[in-house]
């Protein structure tokens, strides 16, 4: 084991980068405008739920994106003042499933406070809106191959995105004499092309910059031409237009619901973001080796790199109760911290006594979702390069490592062990297996493990995980578009409850201790599911774009927003990279987020 | 040690009798990711670039920018049935510069 010790001189200062975009806020003579309105169809109809979308010029200040809601009349306010002078017509769309936005008009005459008509028109192919998972869900409606698509598909971004769709169509285009060897073929060179990428995306944190993996490595998908034969199948027309889709469950929406988005600088690969002191969100990029601090009233950022000497390639965030942030890397054994008052960055290099490194994922986290360690003040590790657990001890540096136990049935496959939490009394660590749809758990004081559970289906894809403040655990099922509810105290399932959409592939749960639900991540659905453990019920928070492949979301303490990302990964896949606050408009948490970072009571 | 892509690359390129900017042009079609399909002188999921070279180096002029639009949009019929993906995040002058290096020109 060695320590690290970057200095604050050498990090923060040194290396610290500062792209200055402060516009706006500083400067005396500028005028500050409302936004108001109404969205309605072509009958003058209100179009209740319906999203607004402003976004402001680029450079200024604040958010690149902000997203209200409709209430039941149709009108919209959006919750803070822009500055500047309102042009003529307002950087401003609206969106519905159903609907296509046609054209605003102004109908107050007040300078500082316009009010605007937004007319949309029904329209039966809502391909514009609908996400990739509407398709998917439509044309691969067995569930158990549904779940094996998701799982061999979408790792890093959205199955059928547009451009996925824009292939099949080039497929038809091809007018070939045998139309089904076009498809074979090409969907098959697709695969194949799919696999080159993943293997130089996944191995990034373990190889040394510039040298690219073996050609013929094949990381995702090893049963190739079956994936291609379900292709060929399943999307072998030009997939331009899908009908009647619907999010599956009423709106988690309320007139004061808000979400902004902040666009971070691109070629990057964004994993996760949190939100801290009210004001800093801190989003970690595997690619650039980087942390980007965005202050998100000015829109200012600065750019935080990881020490140059080990490939860190940031990717998990976990808050700690004392103020700092741990960063998990690309699955390889560094495991950092890093101070955000100074910067400041640490770094341990996570070995056993044997020089076994660990090849870690995620850290364990408690009930509000901070990072939670046992009674001895070890952190613990999902470890899966090893297919284990493990912990550091940050006082000594002393790592150990315990390998899981097979799953009967399921030893063949990568187990891929994945999300991790920690139980209230602080004595079991419980996790999920990602690669072969088993979850488990670890008693700490016995160091041993108690028997795994393998969920029936292989593909349902066990991934992040969370715990409320009664050790029951929530489960994303990633393929089985499931969310998996789990009693610790007996270690029984309570039930795998069926997402609105299985086809969205859940990415993550988190538990939110304040008000008492799971918010579940979707990385091909598009949504925010909400899930009410005392109801069973779910609720949809539909995100502003296509393409919004979510990764974890973390819930800031002090206003309950949701802090995620859309994380589109490999620089040349399209689709958003950005940090996204969530305000559900709820007012269930002591204090109001303010988009300018000053909180409210 | 087997040798990297843009090691075997660099080796199709030398066979290219290509000068000095080949490097360049060899680590841009390396970013974008070119060489997962293409290969200097072996067929991989798509035609080899000397093939290519081959085929079209009666006309060069005239297709370094027909190549260059196929290498931006995607497209297939000149080789089988499988259309090239587009590689929308390559410039106009990127584009080009790899049409004419594959080329030879
Ligand atoms: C390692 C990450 C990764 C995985 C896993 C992945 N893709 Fe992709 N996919 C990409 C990237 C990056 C691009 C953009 C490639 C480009 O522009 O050349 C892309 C683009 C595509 C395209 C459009 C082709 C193009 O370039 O315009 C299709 C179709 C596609 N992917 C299908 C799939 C299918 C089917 C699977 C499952 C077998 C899959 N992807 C899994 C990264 C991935
Ligand atoms: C996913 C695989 C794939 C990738 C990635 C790819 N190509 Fe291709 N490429 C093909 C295929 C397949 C063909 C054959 C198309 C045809 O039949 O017309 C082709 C054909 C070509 C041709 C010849 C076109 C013609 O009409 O003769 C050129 C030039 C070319 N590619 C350049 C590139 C460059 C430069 C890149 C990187 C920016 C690239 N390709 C990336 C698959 C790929």
């Amino acid at each position: 084991m060695i320590e690290r010790h970057i200095g604050g001189s050498f990090v923060a200062r040194g290396l610290y980068l500062l792209l200055s975009l402060q516009f706006g806020f500083a400067h005396g003579a500028h005028a500050d405008f409302t936004v108001t309105g109404s969205v309605v169809d072509g009958n003058g109809n209100p179009i209740a739920q319906a999203q607004v979308v402003y976004q402001p010029p680029p450079g200024s200040a604040g958010a690149s994106a902000i997203t209200v809601f409709a209430d039941a009349q149709g009108e919209f306010a959006f919750p803070q003042a822009f500055s500047g002078t309102p042009g003529a017509s307002l950087p401003l769309v609206s969106r519905a499933l159903g609907y296509e936005y046609r054209t605003q008009a102004r109908s107050g005459s007040n300078q500082s406070r316009p009010q605007v008509t937004l007319l949309m028109d029904r329209v039966v192919n809502q391909a514009a809106v609908a996400p990739a998972s509407a398709w998917l869900r439509q044309r691969i409606p067995e569930r158990q191959q549904q779940s094996q698509f998701v799982m061999d598909c979408i790792d890093c971004h959205q199955v059928p995105a547009p451009e996925v769709r824009d292939y099949a169509a080039a497929i038809a285009d091809m007018h070939a004499p045998d139309p089904a060897v076009a498809r074979t073929q090409s969907w098959q060179m697709i695969v194949q092309y799919m696999n080159r990428l993943s293997a130089w995306e996944f191995s990034r944190g373990s190889r040394k910059a510039d040298t690219p993996p073996q050609p013929d490595a094949v990381y995702s998908v090893n049963n190739e031409d079956a994936v291609a034969a379900r292709l060929a199948d399943r999307f072998g027309d030009r997939l331009e237009a899908i009908e009647g889709y619907a999010w599956g469950a009423p709106l988690a929406v309320t007139p004061q619901t808000a979400i902004y988005e902040y666009a971070v600088p691109e070629p990057n690969a964004v994993r996760e973001a949190v939100l801290l002191g009210g004001r800093a969100l801190w989003v970690a990029d595997v690619a650039t080796n980087r942390m980007y601090e965005i202050d998100i009233a000015s829109g200012r950022q600065k750019i935080h790199e990881a020490p140059v000497d080990v490939p860190i390639g940031p990717h998990s965030l976990h808050r700690a109760a004392d103020g700092g942030l741990w960063v998990t890397p690309l699955f390889n054994n560094v495991l950092s911290r890093i101070n955000p008052a100074s910067g400041e960055w640490r770094t341990w290099m996570v070995r056993d006594e044997r020089g076994r490194g660990a090849g870690i994922h995620d850290l364990s986290f408690g009930h509000d979702h901070e990072l939670l360690t046992d009674a001895s003040g070890r952190i613990w590790f999902s470890d899966i390069g090893n297919n284990g657990v493990g912990y550091l001890d940050p006082k000594t540096g002393r790592t150990e490592l315990f390998a899981a136990p097979p799953v009967p049935g399921r030893e063949n496959e990568p187990a891929m062990l994945y999300g991790l939490i920690m139980n209230k009394a602080r004595n079991q660590i419980w996790y999920s297996q990602l690669g072969i749809g088993a979850i488990g758990g670890f008693d700490i004081d016995r160091q041993q493990f108690f028997e795994p559970i393998a969920l029936p289906d292989p593909n349902s894809g066990p991934r992040r995980i969370t715990i409320d403040d009664a050790d029951v655990m929530y489960v994303a099922l990633y393929g089985g578009g499931q969310l998996l509810e789990f009693d610790l105290n007996t270690r029984r399932i309570i039930g795998a409850h069926d997402l609105p959409d299985t086809a969205s592939a859940p990415y993550t749960a988190t538990w939110d201790p304040v008000r008492k639900v799971v918010w579940i991540g979707t990385a091909n659905g598009d949504v925010i599911y909400r899930f009410d453990p005392k109801t069973k019920g779910f609720q949809v928070l539909p995100l502003p774009r296509t393409r919004a492949f979510l990764r974890m979301i973390d819930i800031d303490r002090a206003t309950g927003v949701l802090v995620t990302s859309y994380a589109n990964i490999v620089e040349l896949v399209q689709g958003p990279r950005m940090a996204v606050i969530i305000d559900p408009g709820d007012n269930v948490y002591p204090q109001r987020f303010a988009p300018n970072g000053e909180t409210r009571q | 040690m087997k040798p990297t892509f843009l090691e075997r690359t660099l080796l199709g390129a030398t066979l290219m009798a290509v000068a000095a900017t080949a490097a360049a042009d060899a680590a841009l079609a390396e970013r974008k990711f070119c060489f997962s399909c293409h290969h200097a002188t072996e067929t991989g999921l798509g035609p080899s670039f000397q093939a290519i070279a081959a085929r079209h180096g009666a006309r060069r002029a005239q297709m370094a920018p027909v190549l260059a639009y196929k290498i931006q949009h995607g497209g297939g019929g000149n080789w089988g049935v499988v259309p090239m993906v587009p590689s929308q995040n390559v410039s106009e002058a990127d584009a080009t510069a790899l049409a004419r290096w594959i080329l030879g020109l």
